[in-house]
């Protein structure tokens, strides 16, 4: 129980939808969501293949939490292998979307093949069908949410949706869910495009069962009076995730103007603290918080834009409340592309939701893009007109536009930052690992983050360890190694249960769920070791893949170029110091690859 | 209200009194009773002025000292200057 049992395999290609059992042998070795996706994605295709072809497997998978009465239970995760990296691409969202899958009686749903013709699946319970899509193509994930709702005439219908970027394959085009949420990274929405698939609604009745409730209702309570007595969980709920901004700035880790440098003038004017300013006309950025499904975090922000500011001022369709700042995105479209006009940050967050854009990858892409102009690289000419300065809020809100509609020089923005640095000439110039763009922290000021950035299996990526504490107490190479590899095996663990990451439990408190809920016995150490065949798994997908451990680092100016100020001022980042020690600890050989003994001690072999 | 402080360290007994410039990022503005400068007996460390703030020791990330961090195994001992910074920031993640 907690698992539904079932996986719905659908064959673009074939035009068929099949529901077949869930492997329950897999199910007890990778748990669900992240793990057991891996898992089936490991099974159903070639690493090797093109992850823009018909054998690229795209898998979406909720966990055996999703859908409980666990709280921030809403979690579901789209697995495939990513345009952007050409690496394995895992991206996690919430919304109500994940769950409604998984009332609708599906574990996973795992897309194969390629439509000849635009098509949306829809889902309610065991009525499955592909409909045709062409009254949608070509149109935004916020048209698209509200036409299937309306076509259906069901309201309770839940989407998951691309827009025009995924359709056009832009290589960090999102998957986003319930309009404001996001399988944001590494290109998957791009891969949903090339399988000419806009959109998967659902609607379930089924619910979900567990396996002992009296004592799974014991383990969520005793959870969710965790949350309710943390300050952590208080502060989320009132300043959202953007309080990060803040704090960087003081640290002296948020990457400015492509990383060129880590504190950033303009903070004060894109943080938390601004989002809830309220002005002398009485307007203030943010409305509300939002929570997922479960959810009794909140941190989701909606807000506003002021109805004068010239990013709308002539468009009335952007006058209501929609999402606001998170961190990721003030960050990406704020200090790393030098510009602090909150109401254009959040006009630039709006429309990558709306076209269905990850934002990390935009801005910093842009951050790129703004560098090389700066250079004399690009010029006017290149950029469709636009001065494209670092600090021009107008550009921005021009150029994730253009990306979002696929127009002009957003088809150059929308190769990643990669792609476009190589295209000119300076790939120095892309802070990228793997070819995914760094998230807002700068590895010179924390140094854990930079191992964890250059060993991830998507690339370069915040979410898949944890090493802040570390980090905030030393800022040298050293002692970072272990805590980075033991937080990578139980994030893999936590990503594959269903709940969200903010939820701070100990590992223990995830196992008294999981136990209450699953068949077979689950704690603490258990967990951990499924973590560890999860992230040795995706490993053996990269290598398969062509990646080495070449691949394995970070761009020269975190590794050369001293840190220009803050707390780390003068330092560089050592990952030449954390990087073996690291590989020791994973039982891998210098080479980065998995040893046999590694392999069989997690049967892998 | 630095002043007045310095007046009651003194009626205390205390006279090397050292002032200190606190700054405190996001949530930690919402404990104890603020930044700024304050005014503490010499011999002060970083545990000591947690303590005058009302700010447990969880509740705080990374602190720095003058633009250098500090290590939280050296909070109870590091004793602060005349005009020493102080800036202690929350014990954020990311997300």
């Amino acid at each position: 129980m907690s698992w539904q049992g079932q996986v719905l395999r659908v064959n673009l290609t074939a035009g068929t939808c099949e529901a077949e059992p869930l492997n329950t042998k897999w199910a007890q070795e990778y748990l669900g969501e992240r793990g057991l996706a891996t898992k089936y994605l490991w099974e159903n295709m070639d690493p090797k293949a093109d992850s823009m072809s018909p054998e690229n497997v795209l898998i979406f998978a909720t966990g055996p939490l999703t859908g409980t009465m666990a709280s921030t239970s809403g979690r579901y995760v789209v697995v495939t292998k990513g345009p952007l990296t050409g690496a394995i691409a895992c991206s996690n969202s919430g919304g109500k979307f994940g769950a409604e899958l998984k009332y609708a009686g599906y574990d996973l749903l795992l897309i194969e093949g390629r439509s000849e013709e635009p098509v949306y699946l829809l889902i309610q319970d065991e009525r499955v069908t592909l409909e045709p899509a062409d009254e949608i193509w070509g149109t935004t994930v916020w048209n698209t949410e509200e036409w299937i709702r309306s076509k259906h005439s069901n309201p309770q219908l839940k989407v998951a949706t691309i827009g025009v970027a995924g359709e056009q394959g832009v290589r960090y085009a999102a998957v986003i869910n319930d309009l404001h949420r996001a399988a944001g990274r590494s290109g998957v929405g791009a891969v949903m495009g090339s399988k000419n698939l806009k959109a998967v609604a659902t609607r379930g009745t089924r619910g979900v069962a567990v396996k002992d409730p009296v004592r799974f209702m014991e383990a969520v309570n005793h959870a969710k009076k965790i949350l309710v007595d943390s300050s952590g969980r208080a502060a989320l709920t009132k300043y959202g995730t953007n309080e990060m901004l803040t704090t960087q700035q003081a640290f002296g880790g948020l990457p400015t103007r492509n990383f060129q440098e880590v504190q950033f003038e303009g903070a004060d004017n894109i943080d938390a603290a601004a989002m809830l300013k309220i002005a002398e006309d009485g307007h203030r950025n943010l409305v509300t918080n939002r929570a997922c499904f479960g959810c009794t975090i909140a941190c989701g922000r909606i807000a506003h834009i002021r109805e004068d500011h010239f990013t709308i001022v002539n468009r009335k369709e952007y006058w209501h409340a929609s999402g606001g700042l998170e961190y990721e995105t003030a960050f990406a479209v704020g200090s790393a592309v030098g510009v602090d006009d909150i109401d254009a940050c959040t006009f630039a967050g709006y429309l990558t939701n709306e076209h269905g854009l990850d934002p990390i990858s935009f801005g910093v892409t842009l951050a790129a893009a703004m560098e090389l102009y700066e250079m004399g690289v690009i010029t006017k000419e290149d950029t469709d007109g636009v001065e494209l300065t670092f600090g021009n809020a107008e550009a921005l809100t021009i150029m994730v536009e253009k990306t979002g509609k696929h127009e002009g020089f957003g088809q150059v923005l929308g190769m990643g930052s990669k792609r476009m640095c190589e295209k000119y000439g300076h790939p120095e110039l892309s802070m990228s690992v793997k070819g995914q763009e760094f998230a807002g922290y700068d590895s010179r000021a924390l140094q854990g983050m930079g191992l964890g950035y250059a060993t991830g299996n998507r690339g370069a990526c915040h979410l898949k360890h944890d090493t802040f504490a570390e980090d905030y107490d030393d800022q040298t190479g050293t002692g970072k190694a272990e805590p980075c590899k033991k937080s990578q095996d139980r994030q893999a663990a936590v990503d594959s249960t269903g709940v969200c990451m903010f939820v701070d439990w100990e590992t223990k408190d995830f196992a008294a769920q999981i136990d209450a809920a699953c068949e077979g016995n689950w704690d603490a150490g258990r967990l951990i070791q499924t973590g560890e065949r999860i992230w040795n798994l995706e490993r053996m997908f990269n290598l398969a893949a062509g990646f080495t451990a070449a691949d394995d680092t970070l761009p020269d100016r975190l590794l050369k170029d001293p840190c220009p100020s803050g707390t780390a001022k003068g330092r560089v980042n050592e990952l030449d110091k954390m990087l073996p020690e690291y590989y020791s600890l994973r039982g891998w050989t210098n080479d980065g690859r998995p040893t046999s003994e590694t392999l069989e001690r997690l049967g892998l072999d | 209200m630095a002043d007045r402080r310095q007046r009651l360290w003194r009626d205390w007994g205390w006279t090397d009194l050292v002032q200190l410039n606190v700054k405190l990022i996001g949530r930690l503005t919402d404990f104890g009773r603020g930044d700024g400068a304050i005014t503490l007996p010499d011999e002060v460390t970083i545990n000591d002025v947690l303590s005058e703030l009302g700010i447990v020791q969880e509740e705080v990330g990374p602190v720095s000292l003058n633009n250098s961090v500090v290590s939280r195994a050296c909070w109870g001992d590091r004793t602060l200057q005349e005009g020493d910074h102080l800036t202690l920031m929350p014990p954020l993640k990311g997300g």
